[in-house]
């Protein structure tokens, strides 16, 4: 049995909505293995992000426990919290997120240059990155000149770059043709079986569900079904 | 250093807008040297000027004179005979003032007739000039008095005064002279001539309306009353300040256009830009990181505005202050006559304070919106909201 990276115990997520509070989340227990390749899935509105967001440190649970390589994610300061995401998690989101005004060089150096790696271990883990996603003739494109497939596997490179732990991916193919959809995912599911990444979705795309390893269906809040395939 | 890089990228690829912010700032930080320079240049200038021409290091005024009051000036002469023994040329210069009716190609005009002792070095003007040989009796005009009355070198006036009784007598006068310095306390409305000559002209022998002394001179004078330069100059003083008030209001609302500029594009950037810092965020960025982030980017604009400003300004500033500026008629504006050309003074102690008001003044509006960031919930710009 491998190791537990992600440690999910009674979360229960709730938003101020008016003077009233709305439920999110409603006693979420999960465990996420090392390697893993799964994904939440369920209807729109049944809290997929947000346990994203949770797992990811950027919002905290109301209840339970949720410890995320060890660290409990509801104790985490700003600084510790940032350094988590820094470190061991990559974001994939619906909308690449890359920032306009730098290249798709310097789009995946970020990560790096937040982490302090000095100019040429930068560069080695850079193409590295692009050289998995096939980007390396973009380098000095800007996100405007590319197209969705390939902003998207620039992000994935962005992701990546720093060898994390996790990757977090929300509707990472929700803008993508099928063509795009399938190349990035295969690269994903590559980058899963080499690097040993844990990679954790959140999509209602038929198309990622047909790679996923383990489906974890939401509803209202809640686990309805965790199934895992072969 | 990360975020000095960061933020400098940023800035770049912002594009127009901010180079349109830098090159308004770069002008604005060029304008308040300038202005500031300008003020000092002529002011100071003019200060100075005007000291060593009119006031020297002071002056002993008779019991009543009264500057303001032209229409009673006649009267406020007294007797120096007692400190004759102080008044050498070199120390101290009697002065006899007089009004007088100027006639010159059957126009005429009023004016301010003044005896002064020719050898006198006390002050800065050329009285040597009064010793000219000439079949009249020899004055002197400034060069705006010349301007006014329309006389020139070599005129001939008729000069009509009242004596001491009050008897009206007429003399002739030939111009030997026209003064071409810009201090117009002592040229305006004012006729010079020897003091003995107008001494015998009124019949008022060892009479004096006021003593200007330099600083030479230490003796007290009883029935004199010294005003020294702080007094004498207080009016010069005055008009500076106001100038240079109006000049420091100027400034500020100048840099707070530019300011405000600064302040609106930061906010416009915050706003739209809510997606990537939460994508900043994301990869591993503290709030207070991407604040220092955005601060750092509108700081920028001061940087790279005072940067622009000195490879311009520079060249422009020192040009203006070695070849002066030609105001012409303009200078009259200023509320005095002070020369058409005027040279401003740009000092290092100026580009270093102005600097800094920039830069600070800058730090400010770049701070307050970046403060947002602080409040914004990652989650939520990551959706766009
Ligand atoms: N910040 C918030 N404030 C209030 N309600 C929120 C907030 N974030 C999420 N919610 C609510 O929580 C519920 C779960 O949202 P979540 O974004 O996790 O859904 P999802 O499963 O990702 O849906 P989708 O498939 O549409 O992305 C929704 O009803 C949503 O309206
Ligand atoms: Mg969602």
């Amino acid at each position: 049995m491998s190791k537990s990276l992600i440690n999910i115990e009674g979360l229960v997520k709730r938003f101020p909505m008016g003077d009233r509070e709305f439920t999110a989340l409603d006693g979420v227990n999960l465990t996420i293995n090392q390697g893993e390749f799964s994904g939440l899935v369920g209807p729109s509105g049944s809290g997929k992000t947000t346990i994203l967001n949770i797992v990811g440190s950027l919002d905290i649970p109301s209840e339970g426990a949720v410890s995320v390589l060890d660290n409990d994610i509801g104790s985490l300061t700003p600084k510790t919290a940032a350094k988590l995401r820094n470190k061991h998690i990559g974001f994939i989101f619906q909308t690449y997120n890359l920032l306009p005004v730098y290249t798709v060089y310097e789009n995946v150096e970020l990560p790096l240059l937040l982490l302090d790696y000095d100019k040429a271990t930068r560069k080695k883990m850079i193409m590295d990155a692009l050289e998995w996603v096939d980007l390396i003739d973009k380098c000095d494109s800007r996100p405007s000149q590319l197209s969705g497939g390939e902003s998207q596997r620039v992000a994935v490179a962005r992701a990546m770059v720093k060898r994390p732990e996790i990757v977090l991916a929300d509707e990472p193919t929700a803008n993508l043709d099928s063509k795009n959809s399938f190349n990035i995912l295969s690269m994903m599911e590559n980058l899963n079986k080499e690097l040993k990444t844990t990679f954790l979705f959140a999509t209602h795309d038929e198309k990622v569900m047909k790679y996923l390893k383990r489906k974890i269906l939401l509803v209202d809040g809640k686990i309805a079904k965790d199934e895992r395939i072969k | 250093m990360l975020t000095i890089k960061l933020a400098f990228k940023n800035l770049i690829g912002a594009g127009r807008r901010a180079w349109l912010n830098i090159i308004v700032l770069s002008i604005v930080y060029v304008m308040i040297i300038f202005m500031v320079g300008m003020m000092k240049g002529v002011f100071g200038r003019m200060e100075h000027e005007t000291q060593l021409t009119e006031f020297a290091a002071g002056q002993f005024w008779s019991e009543n004179y009264d500057p303001q009051d032209p229409v009673n000036i006649r009267d406020y002469h007294q007797s120096y005979s007692d400190v004759k023994a102080y008044l050498s040329p070199d120390k101290a210069c009697q002065i006899l003032v007089t009004p007088a009716t100027i006639y010159a190609d059957g126009r005429s005009s009023v004016a301010l007739l003044k005896g002064i002792v020719p050898e006198q070095s006390v002050m800065k003007m050329e009285t040597e000039k009064l010793l000219t040989e000439s079949n009249y009796i020899p004055v002197m005009i400034g060069k705006q008095m010349a301007k006014s009355a329309k006389l020139e070198l070599g005129n001939i006036i008729t000069l009509q005064v009242r004596d001491k009784n009050g008897v009206f007598d007429a003399v002739d006068a030939e111009i030997v002279h026209v003064m071409q310095h810009n201090i117009q306390s002592v040229d305006a409305g004012m006729v010079w001539i020897s003091l003995d000559d107008l001494q015998s002209l009124l019949d008022l022998k060892n009479e004096a309306t006021y003593i200007t002394v330099s600083n030479k001179f230490d003796q007290e004078m009883s029935g004199w009353k010294f005003k020294d330069l702080n007094f004498l100059l207080a009016d010069i003083k005055l008009l500076s300040f106001q100038k240079q008030t109006g000049a420091l209001i100027m400034n500020i609302i100048m840099l707070t256009l530019a300011a405000l500029a600064i302040f609106d594009t930061q906010m416009l950037a915050i706003f739209r830009r809510k997606k990537e810092i939460g994508t900043l965020i994301a990869l591993g960025m503290t709030r207070k990181h991407v604040k220092m982030l955005f601060t750092m980017e509108g700081l920028y604009y001061a940087i790279l505005g005072i940067i622009m400003g000195l490879i311009y300004g520079i060249p422009l500033l020192w040009i203006t202050s070695v070849k002066g500026i030609n105001y012409g008629s303009v200078a009259e504006d200023f509320g005095m006559n002070m020369g058409s050309i005027l040279y401003p003074e740009f000092s290092f102690q100026l580009f270093l304070s102005s600097t800094l008001i920039v830069v600070l003044v800058i730090m400010v509006v770049s701070y307050l919106p970046a403060r947002s960031i602080s409040k914004l919930n990652p989650t939520q710009v990551l959706k766009g909201k």
